[in-house]
């Protein structure tokens, strides 16, 4: 028998969901080809699919317009820096304010004159790394050389791009703080001993034996940037919370951490925060950036801040420094070094151009909806939430409870075997020894088709006309192809069902890629990434519409592989 | 025939705003980089343990709590290889107890852990020194026998 007719047959409801469909990101095509009905389902309710296909949008990273002007700054005065971490507290005297700067400039060159206007400010900060080149040009950690590393001038390939663009681009010295334990909170000191210094150079009114007057009224003091690799990745992240805390009232508006360790377990929960990782890190090799990521927006204020990942398989943890030659990697199928660069160049310089000068068009390349293939081969898998959200589960229960879900509802199981919540930690309580996160997630396997999980939805819910896109973190869990055959990428549907009963599906080929387990032997991973569906998908493309006013259910249907292990994590709606 | 669809949301474009296409990364010509392996013991490691009189006491600030320390105990890791400087920190364990503060020595061919609670070392705990929680860097050294501390 067949059902009433959807929403969508009706003419304003059609012309909103073509309004809506013009809205979104996505691309979605009804049409597929014949060999694809197999896949309806076997009731009246015929599933429908979608094609998703990233626009391709040029290099954020080609050099912009401004000419180039660069100098440099290690001031005679030296520092004293004391932190309290990790129980302890530090003290480092004879810190040196040591940076180079990259900055539109009326003409190229070093020393020039500035451009006309404010231009926002980006900081760069190296990690932990030998500070001398000994007599055979190794870097390290002493005795004293009188041949310093400089660490800073590892990121100068994208500092010069920034300034291109309109940023005054500095990046920090830090060898003082290396070789050294921690330091991460001392890191954060020294980037705001900075920030002092550029509030002051912006000054007219403040004495400047440095620049004699150079960056007064050029430097957009509410529009920084903070950049950071390895420790420094961490570093900016204290450097942002101290600044909060301390109430020092410098506008941070962006950070970015590259392959960042993890010592501190800082929480961010308002700003801006994009981490790249290297899948090949030989150093950083449990991806402790993926746990900054997922404790970033924390329940309590999720709404309040966009967080995006890439996870960037073959990269190593050096090569994001032009100065750190030395490959540590470890894995196959591995990226040169100018190849994993030229993503950091171009992904930093989205984010710095989305956050920092209101770029709206960059914001794509980190949902999703836009790829850079000049970045190919490179292959980089993404996490993004958006701070409007509506949580449907992030299976975080307490104690753990598969069929509960974080808006109240069911979940229901249909012959997932295993099925529940686990730790996605390497820190005990998961599944297996293959997560570094710091999450809860759903483990659901099968070896049959036919298995479901279902979401419910509750009614004080059901209309997620708010939203653009139904979401949700996924990875493949590595179990030595038990379930997960080697190397082959993993698909299912997802469908959502209205409260009339109707349903339809998508299937998540369509839009995007499930990977395997990047190829490191002996220590592979299971990262989640995230995977947006739009919502237009769903309904626009029937001549009988799902309602999305009155969402009931959203359903995982795992009948694309006849086996299969997968981990799940933060079901939304979302924008 | 089934009627087609086609929906097509909203086009990203803008993002070429440069006017240079296809810019390449500048970089002088080098060698092919050289090979880090930092995921391995360090090659024959051994540990040497001396008490140490302070010339100066040492202010520690531990849990908020300060206070003077005289003697420590220094845990010096030596090793043929250079010890490389990860973003990992090295971490000296004795039995239970992570000793965390270091510093290079000897062209990086030393690794020297302080000790402020000297009491806290059990005479025949198991010592190994690994960067983070990287396992593979795991490297066994001799336990530490309380009778063959050096003194300083």
């Amino acid at each position: 028998m067949n059902r009433s007719r959807g929403v969508f047959y009706k003419p304003p409801f059609f012309a909103a969901a073509l309004i809506l469909s013009l809205l979104s990101s996505a691309v979605c095509v009804a049409a597929f080809p014949p060999g694809d009905d197999e896949h309806r389902h076997d009731d009246d309710h015929e599933g429908r699919l979608c094609r998703h296909k990233p626009e391709t949008v040029s290099d954020p990273s080609q050099p912009g317009l401004h000419k180039v002007a660069t100098s440099t700054y290690n001031l005679p005065n030296t520092i004293t820096i004391t932190a309290t971490e990790g129980g302890g507290t530090t003290t480092d005297t004879n810190v040196h304010l040591w940076a180079v700067v990259y900055y539109p400039g009326i003409s190229s060159g070093a020393n020039k004159p500035v451009a006309p206007g404010k231009h926002p400010l980006v900081v760069y900060l190296h990690g932990n790394h030998g500070i001398w080149i000994d007599s055979g040009g190794n870097h390290t950690c002493g005795p004293p050389t009188g041949n310093p590393v400089p660490n800073h001038e590892g990121y100068n390939y994208i500092l010069e791009r920034l300034a291109s663009h309109g940023f005054i681009a500095v990046s920090i010295n830090a060898n003082d703080l290396n070789c050294k334990w921690g330091r991460i909170v001392a890191r954060g000191k020294l980037i705001l001993q900075h920030l002092s210094l550029w509030k002051d150079w912006n000054d007219p009114t403040k004495p400047d034996p440095t620049f004699h007057g150079r960056f007064h009224h050029h430097v957009d003091m509410d529009r920084i940037g903070l950049a950071g690799h390895s420790r420094g990745g961490e570093g900016i992240v204290s450097a942002y919370l101290e600044n909060q805390s301390s109430g020092l009232g410098f506008h941070i508006k962006a950070l970015h951490s590259i392959s960042p360790v993890d010592f501190d377990g800082f929480i961010l929960a308002d700003v801006p925060y994009y981490v790249l990782m290297g899948a090949a890190d030989g150093d950083v090799s449990d991806f402790q950036g993926a746990r900054i990521y997922d404790r970033a927006a924390p329940r309590t204020n999720a709404h309040k801040m966009p967080k995006m990942q890439s996870y960037l398989y073959g990269a190593n943890h050096n090569w994001f420094n032009t100065v750190w030659f030395q490959d540590e990697g470890w894995g196959n199928n591995r990226l040169t070094d100018s190849q994993q660069r030229a993503v950091e160049r171009a992904m930093g310089m989205a984010f710095f151009r989305e956050y920092l000068q209101g770029m709206g068009a960059e914001h794509a390349v980190f949902t999703g909806d836009a790829a850079i293939p000049t970045l190919a081969p490179a292959q980089f898998y993404r996490s993004y939430q958006d701070p409007k959200h509506l949580t449907v589960d992030d299976f975080e229960d307490a104690p753990p409870n598969p069929l509960l879900n974080s808006l109240g509802g069911a979940n229901t199981n249909i012959s997932l075997s295993p099925f529940g919540e686990f730790s996605f930690s390497e820190f005990g309580g998961a599944f297996n020894n293959t997560f570094f996160q710091d999450t809860h997630g759903l483990i659901g396997g099968w070896n049959a088709l036919g298995t479901e999980l279902l979401l419910d939805v509750p009614a004080a819910n059901k209309d997620v006309t708010a939203y653009r896109y139904v979401s949700f973190r996924v990875t493949q869990v590595f179990d030595s192809g038990a379930l997960n055959p080697i190397g082959q990428p993993e698909d299912f549907d997802v469908g959502l069902e209205d409260t009339n009963g109707y349903s339809t599906y998508v299937k998540v080929s369509q839009f995007d890629v499930i990977p395997f387990s990047y190829d490191r032997p002996g220590f592979e991973a299971s990262m989640l990434q995230t995977i947006r569906l739009g919502l237009p998908c769903f309904s626009c493309m029937e001549h009988r519409g799902l309602d999305i006013h009155a969402i009931a259910r959203i359903h995982f249907r795992f009948n694309r592989k006849p086996t299969g292990l997968v981990g799940l994590d933060d079901v939304q709606f979302s924008r | 025939m089934r009627q087609r669809l086609l929906c097509i949301s909203l086009v990203i474009v803008g993002l070429n705003l440069g006017p240079f296409a296809g810019a390449q990364e500048k970089q002088p010509p080098k060698e092919k980089p050289s090979t880090a392996y930092l995921r391995q013991p360090l090659k024959e490691a051994r540990l040497e343990v001396q008490r140490v009189r302070l010339k100066k006491p040492a202010e520690v600030i531990e849990q908020g709590v300060k206070r003077e320390v005289t003697v420590v105990l220094e845990f010096r890791v030596t090793s043929s290889q250079a010890i490389p400087a990860r973003a990992l920190d090295p971490v000296l364990k004795v039995g239970e107890v992570p000793v965390r503060e270091y510093r290079y020595e000897d062209h990086d061919h030393a690794l020297v852990f302080t000790l402020y609670d000297p009491e806290r070392a059990k005479d025949g705990a198991a010592v190994y020194l690994q960067f983070g929680n990287d396992a593979s860097s795991r490297t066994e050294l001799q336990s530490f026998r309380a009778s063959a501390v050096k003194e300083n």
